[in-house]
């Protein structure tokens, strides 16, 4: 038997997506990392990049950081490991200040945190497949922010910037004969019209120094999503036995992907002993605005056989309409401590900190009763870490380690029959990492 | 029949989901130059670039700026492209992001190194992927300037004598120049329920290419310099993988192909530094014969196993473009006006001839890649004190004239080739932007 397809046009328009990145679910630095995160009002390196802008402009001269970090994910699902792959990447920033025309403090930074095996990787699921929604590869994408900062006034830093996501939209056409006794005899090639698209979302802060003994900070990070639009068109001849068979096939396809909620933080560092610092920060997220990442989808299939040769069809693929999410808004508190070790050898460091971080992440997802699965569970986070700053030259070493907890949460369904059925999922996270810094002033 | 309609079905739906071809590319920058004074200077800088444009056109030139500087601009370019109707392409419109960072160490160390970002940005795209079948009238040049430029270097001053307060002598530097690209895996097959179904990963790499340069007072007033920019490759590669499909066999489909391509390029230059009339003459080899061509082979013959080579078929093989290397002569001139102290005023021009690496279209291809004369212009601002302290503003404007010629087909070529009998092309390509940098 030898069949064959005439396919001549093939028009897709492809999602491709970028989720969250890891600055959001394990941290961006050590040093913040060790504290659960709760540096807004208390950083000026190159975190402060995703942190809170404003505190670029809280120091002065060139601070450049490059750090790594692994995070071990053992989550699962009915006792089952689920196959959620480990987070490791190369984080790394740029921090540097002084003054514009010799007057206004002034600031600018860059920090990206690039995972090692490839910037960006996605897979793409149906709506009904379980998957851990908020941490199955939602954190291997690339992150990359720039921003800048002033100190118009002793007590004030302002800082702002964008952050960068990419997508892809395009179309591809394969045309020829495909030979199935003998594949690789195929005549077939391809065209390939794509475009990476860059997504930029905003964030801003401000940091206000209420005296020596504490600090405030507000910062917003604005939502960002993907609207990824999918044509497909096909239409051609299907060659069975000497006879062709004309044949068309649509396909229209909307999705949204990349989903980061809008963040609101109030942060607050206090010190209320020397060589202490308490920091707490309480975010708002925004989870209600969480869109379906599930594909809005048409698809027909239609062919004209000759009279007298009958074939058989599928039916058309029913309109996939996705069902609302419903996730909904949380309050994550945060509370990190640093303290620096006293009477060290001051010849050799300037400072050596212990650190330690606590943070809750109530989950946002509603429990799954009907044909979606989106697992996921409340996240506490215990994190320790230290940290090293020689004199001369002025270098610095940070390390950190956290371990989340992810209690059991049971999902029930209300159809008996439902495909997937009840099911447990727990879990727990292991992230470590160190960041090497140095600063010239 | 059924099952052979399905896996059409299937295999489409699964590339509509995931064949996101996520390309990268290289270089408006190697068109038009990068950063508005070398824009301006028709693309010289070997020896005498600037600022953080130095990143690009030769990293050991950052140690001359002693100053913290973030630059901004924004740049765009049309095409009016003919063969000999008019092709459209899309214009070009982004935004530059430069910064120069001193690395203030103390001691015999002071000014010796510096660091230096450059950014270059598409409004609303990262990186366009444009592969067309050959036989499709088109330009090369439009697409290759629709990309994200990424670079970052460092330079070491290894001067030993000094001149009005400038350091003299050797400088070295280094940097990376980078790239998206795209690697995917789709897989389809039938699932529990008989249906066609897909599984879809694809992951956005990096592409890199080295940026290496060196250059060398000559005299009080000239520079000489030389740069080396590797081979920068946007390659996008999604393979569709078709299985449990009973006595059907589908041939592994390779969606891939080259999106953004820079070859290897050596430029040396001499350049008049200080003084009120500067200039740059500089001379560019590129390597395009290692241009492999855009489209890539969509069914591939199949490794033997126990032989380890590639057993042969019938499938077909895109043709090669049979690109040549290139030279790129520049020459440009800057006039330096001290209006005041603390105020400069520059006026500058410049011209350079851009050989085509595209041979004529007389097979069944028709990929254009012809001559250009590049005529640039542009003025810059700067201000010092006791004005202002580290402020500069630079405007620049090309005129990119292609030189049309003749792609007369040969009688073998296929009838209904869109190139047949000849094709006369030309246009203009027409650039500008301009870029504030305030230094701190």
């Amino acid at each position: 038997m030898r069949a064959a397809i005439l396919a001549s046009a093939v028009a897709i328009v492809a999602p491709a997506t970028a989720l969250a990145h890891e600055p959001w679910t394990y941290g961006f630095g050590s040093r913040p990392a060790a504290m659960a995160g709760a540096v807004s009002a208390d950083t000026t390196d190159f975190s402060a990049n995703y942190y809170n802008p404003a505190g670029l402009a809280g120091d002065v001269g060139l601070r450049l950081s490059v750090g790594y970090e692994y995070a071990f994910n053992n989550l699962s699902i009915n006792d089952q490991d689920s196959g959620v792959d480990p987070v490791h990447g190369i984080a790394f920033g740029i921090a540097a200040g002084g003054k514009a025309f010799g007057v206004l403090p002034i600031a600018i930074g860059i920090a990206a945190h690039i995972p090692d095996d490839g910037l960006s990787r996605v897979t793409a699921l149906r709506e009904g497949v379980p998957r851990w929604e908020l941490y199955d590869s939602r954190a291997a994408v690339l992150f990359l922010t720039a921003n800048a900062a002033i100190k118009p006034l002793d007590w004030l830093e302002l800082g702002g910037g964008v952050s960068f996501l990419a997508a892809t939209e395009g179309r591809f056409e394969i045309t020829g004969e495909a030979n199935v006794i003998a594949p690789f005899d195929s005549h077939l090639r391809h065209e390939v019209d794509a475009n990476l698209t860059s997504v930029r979302y905003p964030q801003a802060g401000a940091r206000i120094h209420l005296g020596k003994g504490a600090d405030v900070a507000l910062v917003y990070r604005h939502e960002t999503k993907l609207q990824l639009s999918l044509d497909a068109y096909l239409h051609g001849d299907i060659d069975f036995a000497g006879i062709l068979v004309p044949l068309t096939y649509n396909l229209e396809s909307r999705t949204v992907a990349a989903f980061l909620p809008a963040q609101l933080v109030v942060g607050t560092s206090v010190h209320p002993v020397k060589d202490l610092h308490v920091n707490a920060d309480i975010s708002y997220v925004h989870w209600s605005g969480y869109d379906s990442p599930t594909a809005k989808t048409t698809a027909s299939l239609r062919a004209k056989p000759p009279e007298g040769f009958a074939i058989d069809l599928p039916g058309d693929v029913k309109p996939t309409e996705p069902v609302a999410p419903g996730f909904v808004d949380r309050i994550v508190p945060r509370i990190g401590v640093e303290w620096f070790v006293p009477k060290l050898d001051e010849k050799a460091f300037a400072r050596v900190a212990l650190r330690a971080g606590y943070v809750f992440e109530g989950s946002p997802v509603p429990p799954q009763s009907g044909v979606t699965n989106f697992v996921d569970a409340d996240r506490h986070t215990f994190s320790l870490g230290a940290g090293a700053i020689l004199r001369e030259p002025n270098l610095s070493l940070d390390l950190h380690f956290a371990y989340s907890h992810l209690p059991e949460r049971i999902t029930l369904k209300k159809n008996p029959a439902d495909v997937i059925g009840d099911y447990r999922q727990s879990g727990s996270m292991v992230s470590l990492g160190a960041t090497m810094g140095a600063a010239f002033r | 029949m059924r099952r052979l309609v399905s896996m059409a079905g299937g295999l489409l739906a699964a590339s509509v989901v995931a064949v996101s071809a996520r390309t990268a590319h290289a270089s408006p920058e190697d068109v038009f130059g990068y950063g508005a004074r070398s824009s301006a200077l028709a693309g010289t800088g070997t020896a005498s670039a600037e600022g953080f444009e130095s990143v690009y056109s030769n990293p050991a030139l950052l140690p001359y700026s002693h100053t913290t500087k973030l630059t901004l601009g924004v740049m765009g370019a049309a095409f009016e492209l003919n063969a000999p109707g008019r092709i459209t392409y899309k214009p070009l419109t982004g935004s530059i992001i430069g910064a120069v960072l001193p690395v203030p160490l103390p001691g015999v160390m002071k000014d010796r190194i510096t660091l230096g970002v450059g950014f270059f940005t598409p409004f609303d795209l990262i990186v366009r992927g444009n592969i067309l079948n050959p036989e499709k009238k088109q330009f090369l040049l439009p697409d290759r300037t629709q990309s994200v430029a990424v670079q970052a270097g460092m330079g070491v001053d290894l001067s030993w004598w000094k001149d009005r307060g400038r350091s003299m002598g050797l400088h070295l530097g280094g940097g990376i120049a980078a790239l998206a690209a795209l690697d995917g895996h789709v897989l389809v097959a039938v699932d529990a329920t008989g249906k066609i179904g897909s599984v879809v990963e694809d992951t956005l790499v990096a592409s890199y290419a080295p940026i290496v340069g060196a250059s060398m007072d000559v005299g009080k007033d000239w520079r000489a310099g030389i740069a080396f920019r590797g081979e920068l490759v946007g390659r996008f590669n999604v393979e569709i993988l078709v299985k449990d499909l009973g006595s059907i066999t589908v041939p592994p489909l390779q969606i891939s192909g080259i999106a953004q391509y820079d070859p290897h390029q050596l430029s040396a230059e001499l350049a008049r530094t200080t003084g009120p009339i500067r200039g740059a003459l500089s001379v560019t080899w590129k390597h395009w014969s290692g241009y492999p061509g855009a489209p890539e082979a969509t069914v591939r013959c199949p490794l033997n196993e126990d032989t380890g080579e590639t057993d042969p078929c019938d499938a077909l093989v895109p043709p090669s473009p049979e690109f040549h290397d290139t030279f790129v002569p520049r020459i440009a001139g800057e006039y330096v006006w001290g209006a005041r102290a603390g105020v400069d005023l520059k006026i500058r021009a410049g011209y350079a001839f851009e050989m085509g690496a595209g041979p004529e279209q007389t097979g069944e291809t028709n990929i254009y890649d012809e001559h250009r004369s590049i005529l640039s212009f542009g003025a810059g601002l700067d201000l010092q004190k006791p004005v202002v302290a580290g402020l500069s503003l630079d405007f620049f404007g090309q005129v990119q004239l292609v030189h049309g010629r003749t792609h007369e087909k040969d009688a073998s070529v296929a009838a209904d080739n869109p190139g047949r009998p000849d094709v006369k092309t030309g246009g203009v390509i027409l650039a500008g932007g301009t870029q504030l940098g305030v230094g701190f």
